[in-house]
């Protein structure tokens, strides 16, 4: 518990009458990558941001080891076309310095899109320049929400080596929502199946050991990815829709 | 001699295209146009309430301004403007029609044509002075927010993700705005303030690579149209407020003949 960088205890969030989430507890620690599944209108949007502190949860406390400094990475970035915006602009907001902002876009490969217009990358090139943007605030924690989504496989798969080496290299925690209910990245420590309530926890499954991902994908080579096996009581549709169904009656995609 | 009349006029159209075309470029990066509006048509209230009260007509268009800004900030508290469209048409048609109700209950001759439209030869040396000072200030407050208000355009989640105190820099907007409405109202009269807002900005999009040099030439952009716009309404007798915007609409038309290339 000491090496939390993030404790929440009991956090609920109610919007509208409707409870969004209700009594999640969860840590996150240092230098650790943990993902957050679950399936649409579970709240994990809306878990990171309070974890961030974007909005405020109605109940429940969370502390923080320190003052942390966030690297965020937005779901959709709403650019408006009425805004010229080369990446150049878009990253130097904050005012870097040169040679940080450099070496990151070496690290992140994307040293030929610095000067390109925001409007006319592709969804994976504005992935990584989202993630330029967060890893030049130098943070203590990176919180990605669906950071593959709109990506294809195999810039999936190197979206996910890159933030590997990001934790590895800034040495920060990583938290981030997966767009998947069953592949996350392989170098998650831990994962948290989330649907309103913390349905289940644990680690994942490497993907050359599953037979169900292999089937799906055949032998493509995706180290990057692996796959989550849930342990959970209650049902969900293959497409993350929850179904109305009794307590106890298994879970579907429990395969 | 029709020059010394007109020098006011000239300076006052100058300071009021440097802060509307460079506030302007915000409005239209944050889809504000609504608001600027809403602000623009309660100027015909503000207009009313101080004369009702007996205070310079600047004072009670900042003054009532100021309440308004403060009820709109309140309003934009979402992530997302949401159906807030009716409710400032509804804040801007009912300040238009209670400030029209009231006007005549002032007891002072007032030129409705002038309010709506703007009336540039009772621009006055004071005038200039009062208008060149809140210039200053427009100009100085957006200096200096500047990253956090571009950040802030770029991305509500992002920018308040870093540290940036949204619900601030809204407030902030919303008070530049009612400064701009304040010197403006005299020029170009509450339906056409939003034009030399929005036109400009938008011309210089079309010219601009960064949202600096949009955020630069937006402004200047402005500033010829008040200069030729003026000249024409001299030359051919027209009426000076319309005739500086449709001479910068006329350079938004043009400005679509290039392409946009991002």
């Amino acid at each position: 518990m000491s090496s939390a960088l993030i404790q929440a205890d009991n956090i609920s969030f109610t919007a509208n009458g409707r409870d969004i989430l209700e009594n999640v507890s969860m840590q996150l620690h240092e230098k650790e990558i943990l993902t957050l599944i679950g399936p649409n209108g579970a709240g994990k949007t809306t878990l990171l941001r309070t974890l961030i502190g974007l909005q405020k949860p109605s109940s429940g406390k969370i502390t923080y080891s320190k003052k942390l400094t966030f690297g965020y990475m937005p779901q959709k970035l709403h650019l408006n076309p009425n805004m010229p915006l080369p990446v150049k602009s878009f990253l130097n907001i904050n005012h870097h310095n040169q040679a940080n902002t450099e070496s990151i876009l070496e690290e992140l490969n994307i040293q030929h899109l610095y000067q390109q217009s925001m409007h006319k990358l592709s969804g994976g090139e504005r992935q990584r320049v989202l993630l330029a943007r967060a890893l030049l605030r130098k943070p203590d924690v990176l919180i990605l929400d669906e950071p593959a989504q709109g990506v294809d496989i195999s810039g999936q798969n190197r979206l996910y080596e890159l933030i590997n080496n990001a934790r590895n290299n800034h040495h920060c925690a990583v938290l981030m929502v997966s767009h998947d209910l069953h592949i996350v990245m392989a170098n998650t420590d831990r994962v948290i199946c989330l649907n309103q309530h913390i349905c289940c926890m644990g680690h994942p499954d490497t993907v050359s050991t599953d037979s169900a991902y292999l089937s799906l994908f055949g032998d493509l080579p995706s180290p990057a990815l692996a796959h989550y096996t849930h342990h959970h009581d209650h049902h969900h549709d293959l497409h993350g829709e929850v179904v109305n169904g009794p307590h106890n009656a298994g879970c579907k995609h429990d395969f | 001699m029709i020059f010394e009349l007109l020098l006011p006029s000239l300076l006052c159209g100058l300071l009021i295209a440097a802060c509307s075309g460079s506030l302007g470029c915000i409005v239209i990066w944050r889809r504000m146009a609504f608001f600027s509006d809403t602000l623009a048509h309660s100027a015909i209230l503000g207009t009313a309430l101080a004369l009702i009260a007996n205070i310079d007509v600047i004072w009670g268009l900042i003054g009532f301004g100021i309440i308004v800004a403060f009820a709109m900030a309140r309003f934009d508290n979402g992530r997302r403007h949401v159906s807030s469209d009716t409710l400032l048409a509804i804040i801007a048609q009912s300040s238009l029609a209670l400030g029209m109700l009231l006007l005549p209950l002032t007891g002072k001759a007032i030129n409705i044509e002038a309010l709506l439209f703007g009336d540039i030869l009772a621009i006055s040396w004071l005038d200039v002075g009062i208008t060149a000072a809140i210039t200053a200030i427009i100009l100085a407050l957006l200096a200096f927010n500047w990253p956090a208000l571009l950040a802030l355009c770029i991305d509500e989640d992002l920018a308040a993700s870093e540290g940036i105190n949204i619900q601030r820099c809204k407030l902030l907007l919303f008070l530049l705005l009612v400064g701009l409405v304040a010197i403006a109202v005299q020029m170009l009269g509450v339906l056409l303030i939003s034009s030399l807002l929005l036109i400009p900005a938008a011309t210089a999009r079309r010219l601009s690579h960064t949202p600096q040099q949009m955020v630069v030439i937006a402004p200047l952009l402005g500033m010829l149209a008040v200069i030729s716009g003026l000249i024409l309404a001299y030359f051919l007798n027209l009426a000076a407020g319309p005739a500086v915007v449709v001479t910068a609409s006329t350079f938004w038309i043009l400005s679509l003949a290039r392409k946009l290339d991002f």
